[in-house]
């Protein structure tokens, strides 16, 4: 049972004790977090349930990311994974179930084969190989043995076993025979690595805990990796290799000290950016168009900045910044773009490339992420606002709280009569809160939806609609605001928004759905924030440098390798 | 009243929220997106022309008797003086053999530039005759009589269509408008307004209309493409008044050559409602600077139906301002252009611009 599965459990028991009062928003919180209090004792940490390893499916960005810091950004990684699907809110834990299909794997192939060619090209070639061949035109097995398991030790992201080694070296010696070059031959060979399930898919391998009566362990390698990926979205570097392979990162020490010096790194925004990019359901933005003759400024370059614009606010505010997660829903900072400007009617010196900050002013009907154009068009229809979706995606994304699709036998025609098309939002919906059908799963949304109403399908400011006045007021959790603003500063003080970003980065740091028995941790863990703050720096932190982070149950037998076939799979552990 | 559009204000940094520092009165950006010879057309050319249209080089040539001998020896088709001189660089080199059309209509486009109802000569005037428009005022408009029965220039004609593609494609013609002092959109008595050439691209949706409020970066490097005007805003309409001492530069490219237009006694007329506002603009047109924007487009001159000799003889013919002290030969010639613009903020060089508040009104 997954933790989303425990919650949903709790909830539905919340619910069915709560009744009415879920329809007044009340139910719906987290009740496995008990709030926390400044007395509270601290007790010791508890430690997550051990789960299996995974093995992901790498994301486009990972490995975009994991060529450039290996063969610097002249290697371009010009490929399009095809989409995993999303589960338990997050794609990270959809790629420990995803696979690869011929169709998927071709234009990985191409990709791999065309930048093996452009690494070992005359341009290249010297600043990757360590030695040279004694002849261009012939095999040489030294110098490919030392280039290929070099290469090979960061996109595997371990050392490759000999066996491995040998087969790569033997392919590159037999496939300079039809060209009469050493350097094809290496491309053909590096090639097959780009493409390999060892470089696709990052495997967890777990190993017994050097302390007594510890259990299993996630080995040096993996703990490398589910490091770096998290932080840097990216292969580990150098340095956490080494770290990895002395078998230092069992320290707590050097733990800590490779995350300090990882979360100082420029590359720690690529990771926050990933993490939020996932986490805010931001590939939606792929998609995203709007209807050119209702709104005419939302061109498929503003859908994209105002996905950049999310990332930049959030990255901002939390590094730069180092603000309080919660206080991603009242902050006035953000960034603008020229395109941008046009939706938000502001103007931007920068030209039609640039981006510059930009402060709401206080009396600004905007501030925070909920008011931002991302969040609005992104959670509308082509054509018009949808206070109900927008209520969703605050629900779902960044409450953790599912809303139920619509019965089958909705019906539809309240909404679809001609002259219910000419009013407001707030009276077009008003059958939402009065069919009973509709009514349940709409008390959820609606109420909070319609404090955007004042942000139009492309999230530019309107004061009427229709020619009526907006009224802009909503509850949540029974706490009422009258406009977006103030919906953000409820939104802020929500416990589920602490429960939800807690359970997501853990989720999202570890690659599989959490499980009722990681309950007590993350209550741990929130409770942990709610006394410190909800910097990102410190969530991270608490959950790398928790015993739950690297834990594996035990499969009573070592080395435990990872499947991503979930539970049903043919891991190693399954068949013992 | 301060309009909800023209809540704006100065700031120096750019980068604080548009309530956070509001001067007294608003600016309003105007970016030029079309620009069209003002001329008075209806779906005949021949209620305004009543001889049609003017011939272009390519009929005109073909009725030399010398044309074959001129060919064989210069090798291009409008080398039609007697030593091979092109006609767009040498117009009085030869003279056209078909008698050019042009206006017979009275009715024209334009402002009342000279302030005579019957346009007699003045200390800075030529005589000329003057149009009537459409809503009964006396108007100058002597370069429609020049152009208006060329195929080219009138609407949908090549060197219209071209001209303004190249208004949205290339920011040599990026034409600003600033008008700032504004404390009520519908009626204030003065205003200021400013053109500067702008740097950056304007951009269509989808349906090709220009995208209102994107921002527009004055160009620091063309200084002397900037001009003021005082004016005034009356019934929701942008007046500007003329100043005879000043001759407003502005920028233009058309058929890939840059080049500018010289224009005194500027003036402009827009209707400001909305974000994609359309008006004139009018004044003397500098004829030797206009010819040589003109004289540069030979390639164009053939698709546009344009003869250079007949044209630069109606150019000198019509001229009808500042005359030359000593020849009396007009110097410019009035002109008046429909323009449409586009709402924009103006980014002033060194992070100055004028802001206007997020929440300042809905798009029109």
């Amino acid at each position: 049972m997954t933790l989303s599965h425990f919650t949903s459990f709790a909830r539905k028991a919340a619910l069915a004790a709560a009744g009415a009062a879920l329809l007044l928003g009340s139910g719906l919180n987290t009740p496995w977090l008990a709030p926390a209090t400044a007395s509270a004792p601290r007790a010791a940490p508890p430690v997550a349930a051990p789960a299996l390893p995974t093995m992901r499916l790498l994301t486009q960005s990972q490995y975009a990311n994991t060529i450039a810091d290996v063969f610097g950004p002249d290697i371009v990684a010009k490929v399009r994974f095809a989409p995993v699907n999303r589960t338990d809110g997050l794609l990270a834990i959809g790629a420990a179930r995803a696979g690869l299909t011929p169709g998927v794997l071709d234009p990985l192939d191409a990709t791999a084969r065309s930048m093996a060619r452009q690494i070992l090209d005359p341009g290249h070639r010297a600043l990757f190989l360590p030695c040279r061949p004694q002849a261009a035109n012939q095999r040489d097995d030294a110098c490919a043995r030392a280039f290929l398991s070099g290469v090979g030790r960061r996109l595997y992201r371990r050392a490759m076993t000999e066996a491995e080694l040998s087969a790569a070296v033997e392919m590159a010696g037999r496939a300079v025979a039809p060209t009469g070059d050493f350097y094809s031959g290496l491309a053909f060979s590096l090639g097959g690595m780009l493409v390999s399930p060892q470089f696709l898919f990052i495997t967890e391998t777990a190993t017994r805990s050097l302390g007594a009566g510890e259990g299993m362990v996630l080995d040096g390698y993996s703990k490398a990796s589910r490091l770096s990926f998290l932080l840097w979205d990216s292969a580990p570097d150098e340095e956490l290799m080494r770290a990895a392979e002395s078998g230092k990162l069992e320290s707590q020490a050097e733990l800590r000290r490779q995350v300090v010096r990882m979360l100082a790194s420029p590359k720690y925004e690529r990771g926050l950016r990933a993490f939020f990019s996932d986490y805010l359901d931001l590939e939606a933005f792929d998609t995203l168009s709007k209807d050119g003759e209702i709104y005419p400024a939302f061109s498929l370059k503003v859908a994209q900045e105002a996905r950049e614009q999310i990332l930049r606010t959030v990255t901002d505010h939390l590094m730069a910044r180092k603000g309080d997660y919660r206080d991603l829903f009242t902050t006035r900072h953000t960034f603008m773009s020229s395109d941008l400007g046009a939706i938000y009617k502001v103007p931007v010196n920068r030209g039609s490339q640039g981006w510059e900050p930009y402060t709401f002013a206080p009396d600004d009907p905007r501030g925070g992420l909920l008011t931002l154009v991302g969040f609005l068009a992104q959670n509308s229809h082509p054509g018009r606002s949808s206070p109900t979706r927008r209520g969703r995606a605050l629900r779902e994304i960044l409450l953790c709280q599912k809303v139920p699709d619509p019965p089958p036998n909705v019906d539809f025609s309240g909404f679809e009569e001609p002259s219910a098309r000419l009013m407001p939002a707030r009276q077009r919906l008003a059958a939402h809160s009065t069919v009973p059908t509709c009514r349940g799963c709409h008390a959820l949304t609606d109420p909070m939806g319609l404090a955007l109403e004042n942000f139009d399908g492309a999230g530019q400011w309107r004061k009427t609609e229709h020619g009526m006045t907006i009224d802009a007021s909503g509850s949540l959790s029974q706490v009422k605001f009258d406009d977006a603003v103030d919906l953000g500063r409820t939104v802020r003080d929500e416990p589920a928004l602490r429960s939800c970003i807690v359970e997501r980065l853990y989720g999202y740091s570890t690659g599989r759905s959490a499980t009722a028995g990681d309950g007590p941790f993350l209550e741990y863990l929130v409770s942990d924030l709610d006394r410190r703050g909800y910097r990102f720096d410190d969530m991270l932190t608490s959950i790398i440098l928790s015993k739950s982070f690297f834990a594996i149950a035990s499969a009573g037998k070592v080395p435990v390798v990872a499947s991503n076939s979930g539970k049903d799979g043919n891991s190693h552990a399954d068949q013992n | 009243m301060m309009r909800p559009l023209a809540v704006v204000a100065i700031l120096l940094g750019g980068a604080v929220g548009p309530a956070a520092s509001q001067s007294p009165g608003g600016t309003i950006g105007l970016v030029i997106t079309g620009w069209h010879h003002a001329l008075h057309e209806t779906r005949d050319p021949k209620n305004e022309c009543s001889t049609g249209l003017t011939a272009g080089d390519y009929e005109n040539v073909a009725l030399q008797p010398d044309y074959a001998e001129l060919r064989a020896k210069f090798g291009h088709p409008f080398s039609r003086g007697p030593n091979g001189e092109l006609t767009n660089y040498s117009p009085m080199s030869v003279e056209d053999r078909i008698p050019p059309s042009e206006l017979t209509t009275t009715v024209g486009h334009g402002l009342n530039l000279d302030g005579t109802e019957d346009g007699h000569a003045t200390a800075r005037t030529c005589q000329h005759a003057k149009f009537t428009s459409p809503e009964g005022v006396k108007v100058d408009n002597q370069l429609a009589r020049v152009v208006g029965c060329t195929k080219g220039w009138r609407r949908d004609g090549f060197s219209d269509s071209f001209y303004n593609e190249e208004i949205y494609t290339n920011p040599i013609n990026r034409i600003l408008i600033e008008i700032t002092g504004v404390d009520d959109e519908q009626n204030d008595p003065s205003v200021a307004v400013t053109i500067y050439k702008g740097q950056d691209r304007i951009t269509r949706d989808p349906s090709g209309k220009y995208v209102p409020y994107l921002t527009q970066r004055i160009d620091p490097r063309f200084p002397e493409f900037s001009f003021t005007m005082r004016g005034r805003i009356e019934g929701g309409v942008l007046i500007t008044e003329p100043d005879p001492d000043a001759v407003a530069r502005l920028p233009i490219r058309w058929v890939a050559k840059p080049a500018e237009r010289r224009i005194r006694d500027l003036q402009l007329r827009i209707p400001l409602s909305g974000s994609w506002p359309e008006g004139l603009l009018a004044g003397y047109e500098d004829t030797k600077i206009w010819w040589n924007s003109q004289k540069n487009h030979h390639i164009a001159m053939p698709a546009a139906q344009n003869s250079p000799p007949s044209q630069y003889r109606a150019l000198m013919r019509y001229a009808d301002g500042y005359p030359d002290p000593k020849s009396r030969q007009c110097t410019a010639i009035s002109a008046a252009y429909r323009i449409s613009t586009v709402r924009a903020f103006i980014g002033h060089p060194g992070g100055q611009q004028r802001i206007a508040r997020a929440s300042g009104g809905q798009a029109q």
